[in-house]
């Protein structure tokens, strides 16, 4: 589905620019469950490859604002995006973004 | 930890335990797995690793003995699952009563129509 402007008689589509401080708090909360569940699977006692990569994930406490609500984007100028923008994005893990950027 | 307390927690436990108190692993414990988002929209295999888990419906509960298989399916769909661990020490001195949570204070005691007396 495309958005189109309204004076053109279509429909615009409003993802807002920023998330909302509840929006950000829930953010926060979901990233604090996956950490939660990281560290207990780590508790358990297993190791493997997939679990280092997991681990070595930054924590919600260690990311900055920047990272919790904002992602890499090469179309922007500034080179970021609002995470909110990315398909599914309260069902996938993006927490880091290229080198330098 | 007592021997028998994967025994006396049955009761307790749904019965996928039944398949792990076949395969007793010592000084393991298992994970209690709650799905609270569904994998409605992501790919496949996010969907084929909760049914793999025994995972159907949201909220409902699982045991898996501790294994890197298991941990593996786990940090898959991390972010649609709560993940503890339970070791039979919790079980036994009733740290952990019921897997699935609390009760929720209701019973079911029957059909209203095998309840009516005309």
């Amino acid at each position: 589905m495309f958005s189109s402007s309204v004076n053109l008689g279509g429909l615009v589509r409003k993802v807002p620019w920023r998330l909302s401080s509840t929006r950000k708090f829930r953010v926060r909360e979901r990233l604090r469950d996956v950490d939660q569940n990281i560290q207990a699977i780590k508790d358990s006692g297993v190791q493997f490859k997939r679990l280092d990569v997991a681990s070595a994930l930054p924590s919600e406490s260690a990311m900055p604002p920047r990272d919790k609500y904002f992602t890499f984007n090469k179309n922007s100028p500034t080179y970021r995006k609002g995470v909110h923008k990315v398909p599914k994005w309260t069902k996938i893990t993006q927490r880091t973004n290229p080198a330098g950027f | 930890m007592s021997i028998n307390w994967l025994q006396r927690a049955l009761p307790y436990l749904p019965k996928n335990v039944l398949n792990a108190s076949t395969n007793p692993a010592s000084g393991k414990g298992f994970y209690r797995v709650v799905l609270t988002r569904s994998a409605i929209g992501l790919p496949k295999e996010s969907q084929r690793t909760l049914e793999a888990l025994g995972l159907n419906k949201r909220m409902s509960v699982v045991l898996h003995p501790h294994s890197a298989d298991t941990a593996g399916q786990l940090l898959r769909v991390k972010e649609l699952v709560k993940v503890d661990n339970i070791y039979g020490n919790d079980l036994v001195q009733g740290r952990v009563r019921s897997i699935s949570g609390p009760s929720s204070g209701f019973e079911n005691i029957g059909n209203s129509q095998d309840r009516r007396r005309w």
